[in-house]
Order: C-alpha cells, then structure tokens, then sequence
C-alpha cells in the first residue's frame, strides 16, 4: 500500500475516535461529576478529573430517588413490554396470515394511526383515565401505554408476512388448529423480532415521562423519570454530584442492556427499513 | 406506512379463520385500542368545540376555541416556536447522522468500542440527558463553558438567554436522535452496490464526487425515511426537553405547542381549548406527513434487484 493510503486510513480512524468521543463526552461529564465531592463539583474552574473519588455518594442518590421508584419502574417496563408483545405478536400473526372478515380495514386502522402524535389523545385519555378512577394506579400507567399497539402491529405483520405459508398450511392440513399453529410452528420461529421489539420497548418504557407525569399525582407512584425531573429545576436542592449520581444510576441499567443486547437494538431499530 | 395490503391470491381455504380464532388473535388488542386509542382521539376532535374546565358541565361553543387560537399571542407563538425547533432539529439531524455514518462504516481494531459511543445516547432517557445538558450548560461550572473560555470566547447563560436558549435544546434533541440515524444510515449504506463506487473509482471521482453523487442519491429513501422519524421523534420528544430544561422559558422563548398545550389542560384546565391546540398540531403533523411522504420502494442499487 502506498504512503498516502496510510496516511489517509491514520487520518479516518483518528476521526472516527474523535467523533466517538465527542459523542460520549456528556456521559463522561455525567461519570466524573457523579463520584466528585459537593465542594469540587460546584468549584471553579471545574476539574475534568476527581481530586479525591466520592463512591460513597451511590447511597446519597439512591435515598433520592427512592426505592418505591425504581420498583414502580421496573413493574411498569415489565407490565407494558410483555402485554403489548402478546398483543402485537397475535394480532401481526393474524393480519399477516389468517383470512377473516375485515382485516383489510383493521390493518388500514393500524396503519393510519401510527403517526398520530399521542399528544392529540393524551386529553381525553385522562379524562376516561379519571372518570374510570384509575388515577394513582398501574392501571392508569399502564393500560394506555400498552393500548399504543399499531407500530408494533406493523413490525410483526411485515415479519409474518414473508414466513412461507407452505409450513402453516402443512400443519393445517395434519389437522392442527390456528392455537397450536402459532404456539409450536410460528413462535419457535419469531425469536430475532421478539428479541428486538422488546429491546425497544423497555428502552422506550423505562424512559417514558409524560405520561406518568398526568395520571400519577401521589409519590407512591412516581417512576425514576419523574423522581429525576425534579433535579432539572432551578429550585432542586440536590448538589449536582448527586444529580449526577442519580441520571447515571437510573441510566445505568439500560446501558448495560444496550451493550449486552446491541444486535436486536440495531435490528430493532433498524427494523423500520425492512419492508 | 408504505407496505398496504396488497391483496392476496386466496387460494388456501385452510387459511380461512373461523370467527372465534380471528377474536381470538385480534380481539384484545382491538378492543383496548378502540378504547384507549381510536374513542380518545375521536373524542378529542369533539373536546375542541367544547367549554369544559373539570368541574363544571362542558358547554358547547362551537369553533370560538379555534377563533380565539387565532387571537391567542402565545398560541401563535407556540406555533412559530414549534416549526423553528423542527428545522434546528430536523435538518443537522440528518446530515450529521448520514456524514457519521459514511465515517463510521469502516472497520479497524477495537472499532466497535467507538461504534457503541456513537450510539450511546440511544440508552440515556430525555428527563436523564436534559438533567445531564443542564448541567453541561451551566456557564460557571459547565465544561461547555469551559472550553468556550479555552478559545477566549465567554459564551452565554445558554438557557436564561431568550436567543440560545431554542438552539441549545435542539442540540441536546440532535444528540438524542442522532444514533437512531446512524443505525438506518449503516444499514442502507450496506446496500449500495460496491460495483458503483468501483466505477465511479475508475472514472476518477474522488471522496467528495463519490459522497455528493453516488452515496447520497443511492440512500434517498432512506433520509426520506430518517426525515420523517425525526419530524415524528421531535414531536413526541420534544415535551420531556423544553419541560425540565426550560419549561418553555425564558420569555416564552421555548414555549413550543407541547409546553402550551400541556399548560392550558392540566395547569389551567382548559380542557376544550387545549384540546383545539392539540388539534393543530394534529394538523401540522398531518401536513408535515403529506409534504414527507415516506418512500414506497426500496433504493435501487444500481443493477441489483
């Protein structure tokens, strides 16, 4: 290889770090200021390394952010990414392969709907969440979130849609029905989707705000994003080491989950291209 | 959104479903949709023409909460600074995620520790990065600040400041959405057709002739396709951002219709006439959808199939 070819690949790969470590530079900020002492966080100029490493401010921030709202997170990720899976899968299965009266117009509904912004319903579902008392409750978290089924719907429709129908219809014809066609021959076949719609909806739950900023009022019911907003406020009271603390350990979860499962997150996101 | 039924050779009788399988396949999610999704959204269109604040009986008014929208400064307002956070948003979007993209596909040792950087912000939640970017902000202690100092600039108190305070939230809404672009981006650029970029070689096109009229015209659907996430994405997202970072202040200068319309119902409730505001960003999403239609086909590679 000549000269200038090396030079030039020498370049590339420099950029490429440094592009990579711009785009990381926020959570290394987030790192250092979390494990730096109260004084040195708020001193300036500020120091882009700890003087002295405070690992004791874990405990700090975990007594902000409370252990009822890590769990009511964890209840309302889990809740939503299994109920709306069995959903999505079902009804994708069914739109893709099973002939019935009006599945052309269900599908028609699904699609239209996938790009209203939810804000358009968030008024009367709060409404019908208070009329239906289910303020303060999971159910209220809940219901609504999951009933948010038409990408998912989509995704599995365009999956099932390209499984060879030859399969379902031999097992048909051995007189199987459409309950132990989909559990023994469609499910063993759909784990690479199921892998990467989860991966995205317990990111997209666990991150989730707005929502749970309406239809809860008691602290009770609080999940990690509203307990961390809290930190944004001018008036918080938390020194920045402990917000820092907090944004890291509440992330902290789904950056291990994102570098453990990054194939199906790529897959999943990247899911959208494949039609 | 592009794949509509195309209707298909009904030939096999077995895959006819009896009434009870297809309820019982689609019926729990058609009826929690129809519940929780179709009647809200219905309802909010009916909501518009209404009086209603939660404790009184509602009182129908017609199209006075669309008139009054109109008379409505901060509505109006809501509405520019709506439009001006999607071009700030939008548009660094895509180039810099397809401009990263081109750099990141590649492959050296230890390549994927900094192909995981680039995609790291996926995993941060909007509330967690706009704690984090405040803080970045900070013109003491922040290291943005910092570094501006370095070069002997004395930047601004980005968020107090009523012109940065909008262009200091769309970077953090680019740093949140760029991953999701460099995702699709990798995964298109995979199809071009190397043959093309061969060619190309050989007619002696250099880096910037092979970017500008090969690549990118061969990814177009796909920058259609990021176009439209991203216009969708800043829509939904945008609410958490401009909420904890600046609550649509300082004088307004954040107060995008998310902000606004989430004031009026639940500060205010106002129930009829934030619900006319919701309507009109429906509408705006409707047009946005309409001028980005998203693509219908694949990108033809050249003489691939």
């Amino acid at each position: 290889m000549s000269a200038g070819h090396h030079w030039r690949r020498r370049l590339h790969v420099s950029t490429v770090i440094f592009f990579g470590l711009v785009m990381a530079a926020p959570f290394y900020w987030m790192i250092i200021n979390s494990f730096k002492s109260s004084r040195e966080v708020v001193a300036y100029p500020p120091t882009w390394w700890p003087t002295e490493w405070h690992p004791e401010n874990v405990w700090a921030a975990l007594a902000f952010l409370e252990p009822t709202a890590i769990v009511n997170s964890v209840i309302f990720t889990a809740i939503i990414t299994i109920v709306q899976l069995v959903l999505v899968v079902m009804t994708g299965f069914a739109l893709a392969k099973m002939q019935f009266l009006g599945r052309g117009a269900l599908l028609g509904l699904f699609i239209l709907t996938m790009f209203v912004p939810g804000q358009v319903a968030t008024i009367p579902t709060f409404i019908l969440i208070r009329n239906l008392n289910w303020i303060d409750t999971f159910m209220g978290l809940c219901v609504p979130i999951i009933a948010q089924t038409s990408f998912g719907v989509f995704i599995f429709r365009q999956f099932y849609i390209s499984m060879p129908n030859e399969i379902l219809d031999a097992a048909k014809i051995d007189g199987a029905n459409w309950g132990q066609v989909f559990t023994k021959i469609v499910l063993p076949l759909s784990g690479p989707p199921i892998a990467a719609y989860v991966a995205v909806t317990v990111l997209t739950a666990w991150n989730m705000y707005a929502w749970p900023l309406i239809s809860t009022t008691e602290k009770e019911m609080r999940v990690l994003p509203l307990a961390l907003a809290g930190l944004g406020q001018s008036y918080s009271q938390t020194p920045p080491n402990i917000a820092m603390m907090a944004v890291l350990l509440s992330t902290l979860p789904i950056i291990i989950f994102f570098i453990l499962c990054q194939r199906y997150f790529i897959n999943g996101l990247g899911g959208s291209l494949k039609e | 959104m592009s794949a509509m039924a195309r209707p298909k050779p009904r030939r096999r009788s077995s895959r006819t479903a009896s009434p009870f399988w297809a309820a019982l396949f689609v019926g729990p999610n058609v009826i929690l949709f129809t519940v929780f999704m179709v009647i809200p959204l219905v309802w909010g269109l009916a909501l518009s023409l209404y009086d209603w604040n939660l404790i009184y009986a509602p009182r129908f008014v017609g199209f006075d909460n669309y008139l009054a929208l109109m008379n409505d400064a901060r509505a109006v307002n809501s509405v520019v600074k709506t439009v001006y956070l999607l071009v700030l948003g939008v548009v660094p979007t895509v180039f810099l995620s397809f401009l990263l993209a081109v750099l990141i596909n590649t492959s050296f040792p230890g390549y994927s520790v900094f192909r995981t950087m680039y995609l790291l912000p996926i995993v941060i939640s909007l509330v967690a990065s706009a704690v984090l970017w405040k803080f970045m902000y900070d013109p003491r202690v922040g290291p943005i600040a910092q570094l501006l100092s370095f070069f002997g600039v004395s930047g601004p108190n980005w968020l107090q400041d009523t012109t940065w305070a909008m262009p200091a939230l769309s970077l953090v809404i680019v740093w949140l959405r760029l991953p999701l672009g460099i995702i699709l981006y990798l995964a298109a650029l995979q199809q071009v057709n190397p043959q093309l970029l061969e060619a190309a070689e050989i007619d002696g096109a250099g880096p910037w002739a092979k970017l500008r009229h090969i690549i990118w015209p061969n990814v177009m659907p796909v920058t259609l396709l990021i176009l439209v996430l991203t216009l969708r994405g800043i829509i939904f997202d945008s609410f958490d951002i401009a909420f904890v970072m600046t609550k649509g202040g300082p004088l307004n200068s954040t107060d995008i219709l998310a902000v606004y319309i989430y004031d009026l119902a639940f500060a205010q409730l106002r129930l009829g006439y934030a619900s006319a505001l919701s309507t009109v960003l429906f509408v705006i999403v409707i047009i946005l959808a309409l001028i980005f239609n998203p693509p219908r086909r694949r990108p033809t590679n050249g003489d691939t199939v």
